[in-house]
């Protein structure tokens, strides 16, 4: 069984969720690969002036060890100082939080933001780690063998799968 | 199968020992993964956590600046813990063997060795009696390889040039003592070079080099001629122990690179050089520093390439990618399972004594390997390369004859040091 969300109208939801947040004078960050397509979306729709910037958080995974490197590294790209700034942290799916940790090691590296908000397109429980969004575009509750998958990045696609993810 | 001592039985890399014997995937793989590493050396927070609670033994037996620092602040920004072994100066000098040494590095939980080593082949004989989960990198071994200076070749052309398949490449210098040269030409080859050729005098230019695939040239124009790549070497004075040049001022007449003969080459032709610099002996301090030298990015790319070496290898990354370039990859005379065995082990190509090798293979070394080796040996490079005795044989030798007696009674699987190292991940 496959279903289908409706991307648009999710996205739409995000960008009044974060309309507040603009008046800090925000950055925007995405986690590769589709935090930084939903972020790209949200960036134009929002109309930041500020180039967007993207994290790989392959260098900081905590499974490093037991399963090794990805081979398709992405190189994390901070186009402006994260000193002292406001960011918006945007991923696709938030499911045990580990991602977003180490997310928030590497921006760590870079400087030391003054907050950080956290901006996901789907919420879909099973937390590991005391992560909470602040901004939710669609809560999902999934079975044991459900996972929902982002496809794009030409056109955004969200859908949920049966199966082994 | 066993697919050769580099990598584990899922195809994984486990020890960089020599460029000979990788995929071009496999080159590009670790390219690639160095191209991300870039950008960490450029923030305010220079280190990642790849590698932390990892212990690194930078354990050189021949003095390097260069290659040793490169490596050590490579693995301290992927957060491992470093020591610096200048063993020429301590234990071996007490008489303690090569494998006493590193056995008890290893009893002090060492994750990783840097190694190098006079001897052609040690790297080598390090890797096979190791315990599964302890990795090895070649710093250097002797006149064989050093496949991380290759590798990082790799990437300063890539990076200036782009695609392979369009450059003419020249090495200069002295090819006959140059283990970079040898790691150059075989990465050079496996990434697809338009054409690649050598230049050097007829007495530092091994014979039958033309087997690897390049076109050997005796006179500097002939090399340069529109070449997009120029890559020299040093010259190696201390390995040399016969008259090779007639003098230092003659080679530089005609074998240095001078601003009036880079002009043969193409305009926008890029200036190597591994170091340390040999100022108007191989290369005129106007080359060197001037617009078309890329040999100051070239040290800072080294520590991008030594840092995604580590990653890889210490990481072991999932799938047996290598795979299908098994069988492109034995091109030994018997085209068998015991020549891609053999694959990783340095083999007496065109002049490049092999005594190092006979020496140091233990009771694990693959006898097949030897009858190719002595094939492939033209029996002219004996002539040409008067001094094939290694730099400094005795440590070295003792340790090896020493340690191969005691092999005998050590357990199978750490003789082989096998594959099963998976499990430890």
């Amino acid at each position: 069984m496959t279903a289908s969300i409706d991307i648009e109208a999710v996205l739409a939801r995000m960008v009044e969720q974060l309309r507040p947040a603009l008046k800090s004078d925000p950055l925007m960050i995405g986690i590769h690969t589709g935090g930084a397509w939903v972020a790209e979306r949200l960036h134009r729709m929002l109309g930041l002036k500020e180039e967007l910037g993207t994290l790989d958080i392959s260098f900081y995974r905590d499974d490093f060890t037991r399963v090794g490197m990805n081979p398709q590294v992405r190189t994390s790209h901070l186009p402006v100082n994260v000193e002292d700034r406001h960011l918006i942290l945007v991923d696709d799916v938030l499911h045990t939080g580990r991602t977003i940790r180490a997310a928030l090691n590497e921006i760590f590296d870079y400087g030391r933001p003054a907050a950080v908000m956290l901006a996901c397109l789907v919420e879909r429980g099973g937390r590991e780690l005391p992560i909470e969004p602040q901004v939710v575009g669609e809560h999902v509750k999934l079975g044991k063998n459900q996972h929902v998958k982002l496809l794009g990045p030409d056109k955004l696609e969200l859908r949920i799968q049966e199966g082994n993810g | 199968m066993n697919q050769g001592l580099q990598f584990d039985d899922a195809g994984r890399l486990r020890h960089l020992l020599t460029i000979e014997g990788l995929s071009r995937q496999t080159i590009l793989e670790i390219l690639d993964t160095a191209e991300s590493f870039i950008s960490v050396g450029q923030r305010e927070i220079k280190k990642i956590p790849l590698l932390r609670g990892k212990t690194v033994v930078n354990l050189f037996f021949e003095f390097s600046t260069r290659t040793r620092t490169t490596f050590e602040i490579a693995a301290k920004r992927l957060s491992a813990d470093v020591i610096n072994l200048n063993v020429g100066a301590s234990s071996t000098a007490k008489g303690e063997t090569l494998l006493d040494t590193i056995r008890n590095l290893e009893a002090m939980h060492t994750d990783l060795f840097v190694v190098r080593h006079g001897e052609s082949g040690a790297s080598h004989m390090i890797a096979r009696h190791v315990p599964p989960h302890v990795r090895i990198i070649n710093a250097g071994d002797g006149r064989h390889a050093h496949p991380t200076q290759g590798l990082l070749d790799m990437f300063t052309i890539r990076r200036h040039k782009g695609a392979f398949d369009k450059l003419k490449v020249v090495i200069i210098g002295d090819i006959m003592h140059s283990r970079v040269a040898r790691s150059q030409i075989h990465a050079l080859k496996t990434l697809g070079v338009a054409e690649l050729r050598v230049v050097a005098p007829r007495t530092l230019l091994p014979t039958a080099v033309e087997k690897l695939g390049v076109i050997p040239c005796t006179r500097m124009e002939d090399g340069l001629d529109g070449a997009d790549v120029v890559m020299m070497l040093r010259l190696q004075r201390e390995r040399m122990q016969g008259a090779h040049i007639p003098s230092e001022h003659e080679y530089f007449n005609l074998f240095g690179l001078t601003p009036a003969k880079l002009t043969l080459a193409a305009k926008d032709a890029i200036v190597m050089h591994p170091g340390p610099m040999n100022r108007g002996l191989e290369i005129d301090s106007a080359v060197a520093d001037g617009p078309q030298s890329v040999i100051l990015p070239q040290v800072t790319y080294g520590i991008a390439v030594r840092m995604a070496v580590m990653a890889l290898i210490m990481g072991g990354t999932p799938a047996s990618r290598e795979q299908g370039d098994r069988s492109a990859r034995s091109r030994g005379p018997s085209g068998d399972a015991t020549a891609e065995r053999d694959a990783g082990a340095p083999i007496a190509v065109a002049g490049i004594p092999s005594a190092g090798r006979s020496r140091f293979a233990g009771p694990s070394a693959d006898a097949p390997g030897r009858p190719r080796e002595a094939g492939m040996r033209p029996a002219a490079s004996q002539v040409l390369a008067p001094d094939s005795a290694p730099p400094n044989p005795d440590e070295a030798i003792k340790g090896a004859s020493k340690g191969r007696d005691r092999r005998a009674g050590v357990p199978a699987s750490r003789k082989h040091a096998p594959a099963e190292g998976k499990k430890r991940r």
